[in-house]
């Protein structure tokens, strides 16, 4: 099994507008494994009882935001290794320094493609 | 029809054949729903003669037309023993009453004749075509268009 | 997901967030304030620009871009709200629902306010921003962010959880030790007991459970624990236990404390956030189909109960109590599919707030828009088809109603102007009034513009309410001059017929000089209907129970001639005029030998007595269209399917008060509203 076959993936976004993006560009790319939540909150619960490979989250969200997630994922001994990406338009300052605290394997700017998403998970596992 | 399958679908229109006011006539069985017998309807106020009312057709409300009287024919003489066409036009739903459904036939478009005898001017046309089967009896190709906009309306 | 569904995803997405952003900046313009509404205004635009990014919607998100940047400002306390800064937010969210609206339409337009509100948003953003749609954004320096790499072997599994069997465990005759092999069959477990909730002997109950398991596991999951212990359901509960990871660096982050010694409750895992506004998004042909459905359902429900009925089955039977539930059962379904369709007015009322203040603006007019009832809920399909009539309706308002400030003044009124919008629920209805405090109808010159127009001979004498109706004629304007605002070739007639095939009416209430009030009177919904079955004329027939005061049999000597087809009859010392039903509906009806009269009420001819040969049953009833197969009958609003399979006219009783007014049948109405 190839290892986009393998590596699952949970989307975390708000908007399901931006879930489908996401979803349909990861398909494109040959990912078969691919599970979203509508929060973070949604997506810590599912997490902790099915942990996944690879978390992509969008930073904006009301209540938990990507990175609270982020920081609640790497608390918790179950969910603390798996690789975290954001996505995220305009990155601040505050927010690259926080995510780079925390361990936020890499950003995926908005608006994305399926190639420049492609991109920036081949750059924390390798060749997908 | 045994040399049905020679033709081209193209070229092979359906028609199912029946009688009123004791006339042949046939209509395209596309616009065929199903055929069912006659059950008692509810009078609609202000409809025209040949509205005859509504029936209930599995929860859908559909008006009953006396085709007879559409075409000038007099009323259907007794509604228990004819037949009631349900046919779909335009994503309208109705029912003609008829005498009697004989068959289906399967013709070649180019079999079809025109309707030569126009009917009066201010009449409306609901003879398109016509038919000749088998043993040169003629049929008469109702057009149900004409007859769902000009007969359930014109009351 | 398609393209196009994803793209029909994000309008709908659109409409909630705008939906939001205008709920926001009402609560802003009240007085809320706090960093939490700041907050949702701001992720509002932010996620609409988000997501039109994707799309290529480079108005939109330029746009949005600016608006957002200057919302951020006000976020971190850079730029202050005062009355300006408001009222170009609340500008700019209905130019953004304008150009989602375009972008929606494929339209290529340009809204009017677009440039003007755009200037003022780069006012107040500081710098003009860059676009962001294709060059990197200039706030930062280029990514200067290092990916990571991680491991992919990292355990995909393992943790640990609290294991609390219930007293039925023990019961059942369960043993923890059992589980716990099933489970080490499965994966690698250890596993401790926690005595700590085990009471003192005195309080201590023998079947009580009070041992709590914990268990770890380096390859199991919650779910595959959850999945062998199958057979368990319900007998315990399994919560997570959080551990802290130390993340070094963070002190100086806001982080919420995370304590490891108190267990999560079970059900954190899966606590769903509490989101604003979850909202499932369906095919509207899937819930019609469920609601037509439903009504097939109360119909065989009411057949089945007619079929028993005939039985003459004692009345404790057990299968009388049976078919009971399913009647308080069917009408349950009913009632929730019904709700599925109802949906409250507000949305409409908010797109109503920006049809008047660009209606205010382009007239310089100074105009208040006050809004009650936009809870009231109604029929989905009638809230779309509302939009139109309504935005005419209250331009109209604004420009024809409200006086120029000069005006007002001279009027001695205050120099804002009030349009008020609400929406309530009578007697079966929904009403929707659209009222000015403006100048109210000039009657003399209504009537002068329609003769002059040739609507109305020139010695017609009208009451002021049929002048009032004359509004609503086909080629009636009354603005002396066409003004770029209503002027735009859509007459009030328009609205009346979009009112009337919603199967609704509009009335006009006015004063010259204080204003006037246009009321829509809808039905609440377009399915069911409460009626009483009467027999008229060998027929059976469905009177709307919403337009009925009361049924009554009068004494022969209260009922009295008024002329060869006129009666009246004397109810409680006044006279209400007698409308025969089978004859206002053209049915030969042969005499009525003992008629009963059904009093109702009319909006056009007050109260009227129908007469009808016999009542047979009050009922629920649900709706079927005729004008599908059809078309529109006089004095029918619609059928339903009764008991016995068998179907029955629904009785539109304002029509049959216009039928027996314009027939002569009925009392003599010609003071009384125009037949339309």
């Amino acid at each position: 099994m190839s290892l986009k076959e393998k590596l699952k993936v949970m989307i975390v976004d708000d908007m399901s507008v931006s879930r489908g993006l996401l979803f349909q560009a990861l398909e494109e790319i040959g990912m078969k494994n691919i599970l979203s939540s509508k929060s973070g909150e949604e997506a810590f619960g599912l997490l902790t009882r099915s942990p996944a490979h690879l978390v992509i989250s969008d930073y904006n969200m009301p209540g938990m935001s990507g990175l609270d997630l982020l920081e609640k994922l790497r608390r918790n001994s179950g969910t603390a290794k798996m690789g975290f990406m954001l996505v995220t338009g305009t990155p601040t300052p505050e927010v690259l320094e926080r995510g780079r605290k925390l361990g936020l394997n890499n950003l995926v700017r908005k608006p994305f493609t399926s190639d420049s998403l492609k991109t920036s998970i081949e750059a924390v596992v390798g060749r997908v | 029809m045994s040399n049905a399958t020679a033709w081209a679908d193209d070229d092979v229109v359906e028609f199912v054949s029946l009688t009123s006011g004791g006339q042949a006539f046939c209509v395209e069985i596309a616009h065929v729903r199903e055929i069912r017998r006659w059950s008692e309807v509810t009078s609609l106020p202000h409809a025209s003669p040949s509205v005859l009312g509504v029936i209930n057709l599995r929860g859908a409300v559909i008006p009953i037309v006396d085709l007879s009287l559409c075409l000038g024919l007099g009323p259907s003489p007794s509604h228990a023993r004819n037949v009631v066409i349900v046919a779909s036009v335009n994503s309208r739903i109705f029912g003609i009453l008829v005498g009697s459904v004989s068959e289906i036939l399967s013709i070649r478009r180019d079999e079809v004749r025109k309707n030569p005898t126009q009917m009066k001017e201010n009449e409306p046309n609901y003879i398109t075509g016509l038919l000749t089967v088998g043993d040169g009896e003629m049929l008469r190709i109702l057009d149900l268009t004409e007859l769902v906009i000009q007969g359930p309306e014109r009351g | 997901m398609s393209m196009e569904s994803l793209l029909e995803t994000f309008f709908a997405e659109c409409e909630e967030l705008i939906e939001a952003l205008s709920d926001g900046l009402g609560r802003l313009a009240a007085g809320e304030s706090g960093d939490d509404l700041v907050n949702a205004i701001f992720r509002a635009v932010h996620s609409i620009k988000g997501a039109g990014g994707a799309f290529g919607f480079e108005d939109l998100v330029s746009f949005a871009h600016v608006y957002e940047t200057v919302l951020d400002r006000i976020r971190g306390c850079l730029l202050a709200i005062d009355a300006e800064v408001l009222r170009v937010i609340t500008r700019a969210a209905d130019v953004l629902a304008e150009l989602v609206e375009n972008a929606q339409n494929e339209g290529s337009g340009t809204p009017s306010a677009l440039a003007q509100v755009r200037s003022a948003l780069e006012g107040y953003a500081g710098v003009a921003p860059a676009a962001p749609l294709h060059e990197p954004s200039l706030d930062f320096a280029p990514m200067a962010f290092e990916p990571i790499s991680f491991d992919l072997d990292t355990p995909e599994s393992g943790g640990r959880w609290r294991f609390v069997p219930d007293a039925t465990f023990y019961r059942n005759g369960h043993e923890p030790l059992h589980i716990f092999s099933h489970l080490r069959a499965v994966g690698d477990l250890k596993v401790s007991c926690d005595f700590a909730e085990v009471p003192s002997l005195d309080g201590l109950d023998p079947d009580g459970s009070y041992l709590v398991w914990e268990i770890e596991s380096s390859d199991l999951t919650e779910d595959v624990i959850q999945q062998t212990l199958q057979f368990l359901a319900g007998l315990y509960e399994l919560s997570l236990v959080e551990d802290t990871v130390v993340i070094p660096d963070v002190e100086d982050q806001p982080s919420r404390p995370v304590s490891a010694d108190t267990p999560a409750p079970a059900k954190t895992a899966n606590a769903t956030p509490a989101s604003p506004r979850a909202t499932l998004r369906v095919d509207p042909e899937r819930v019609d189909r469920l609601i037509n459905t439903v009504g097939e359902l109360i119909i065989n429900q009411s057949v089945i109960g007619q079929k028993v009925g005939g039985l003459g089955l004692e009345q404790n039977s057990e299968l009388l109590s049976a078919l009971e539930d399913y009647r308080y059962l069917a009408r349950e379904i009913q009632e929730a599919v019904m709700s599925i369709r109802a949906q409250p007015v507000k949305p409409l009322f908010q797109r109503m707030a920006r049809v008047v203040r660009e209606a205010a603006e382009a007239t310089g007019k100074d105009v208040e828009f006050v809004v009650t009832g936009e809870g009231t809920e109604i029929d989905k399909t009638l809230v779309e088809r509302l939009a139109d009539p309504l935005t005419h309706m209250l331009r109209n308002s604004v420009d024809h109603g409200i006086e120029t400030v000069a005006g007002r003044a001279e009027s001695g009124k205050t120099p804002v102007g009030t349009v008020r919008l609400s929406a309530f629920h009578r007697s079966g209805h929904v009403v929707i009034e659209i009222s000015d405090d403006g100048k109210g109808l000039d009657r003399e010159k209504i009537l002068a513009s329609a003769i002059g127009k040739g609507l109305v001979p020139e010695d017609a004498r009208l009451s002021e309410q049929e002048i009032d109706n004359l509004l609503f004629m086909p080629g009636f304007s009354t603005a002396a001059e066409v003004t770029n605002l209503s002027g735009r070739g859509v007459g009030m007639d328009v609205v009346k017929t979009a009112i009337t095939s919603m199967g609704g009416r509009v009335t006009i209430a006015t004063e010259f000089g204080r204003g006037t009030t246009f009321s829509i009177i809808l039905p609440l919904t377009l399915a069911v209907l409460d009626g009483m079955v009467v027999s008229v004329a060998e027929q059976t027939m469905v009177l709307p129970i919403s337009g009925i005061v009361e049924t009554i049999r009068p004494a022969r000597k209260d009922v009295k001639s008024v002329g060869p087809q006129e009666d009246v009859i004397l109810v409680r010392g006044s006279f209400v005029p007698v409308v025969a039903l089978g004859k206002a509906l053209g049915f030969a009806s042969p005499h009525q030998s003992d008629p009963t009269y059904i009093l109702v009420e009319t909006e056009s001819s007050g109260i009227l007595a129908l007469s009808v040969d016999g009542i047979w049953d009050q009922r629920q009833v649900v709706i079927k269209s005729l004008e599908g197969n059809y078309g529109n009958i006089p004095g029918v609003s619609a059928a339903t399917i009764l008991g016995d399979g068998k179907i029955a006219l629904i009785v539109d009783i304002e029509a049959i008060a216009q039928l027996a007014a314009s027939t002569g049948s009925g009392p003599c109405l010609s003071e009384q509203g125009i037949v339309a």
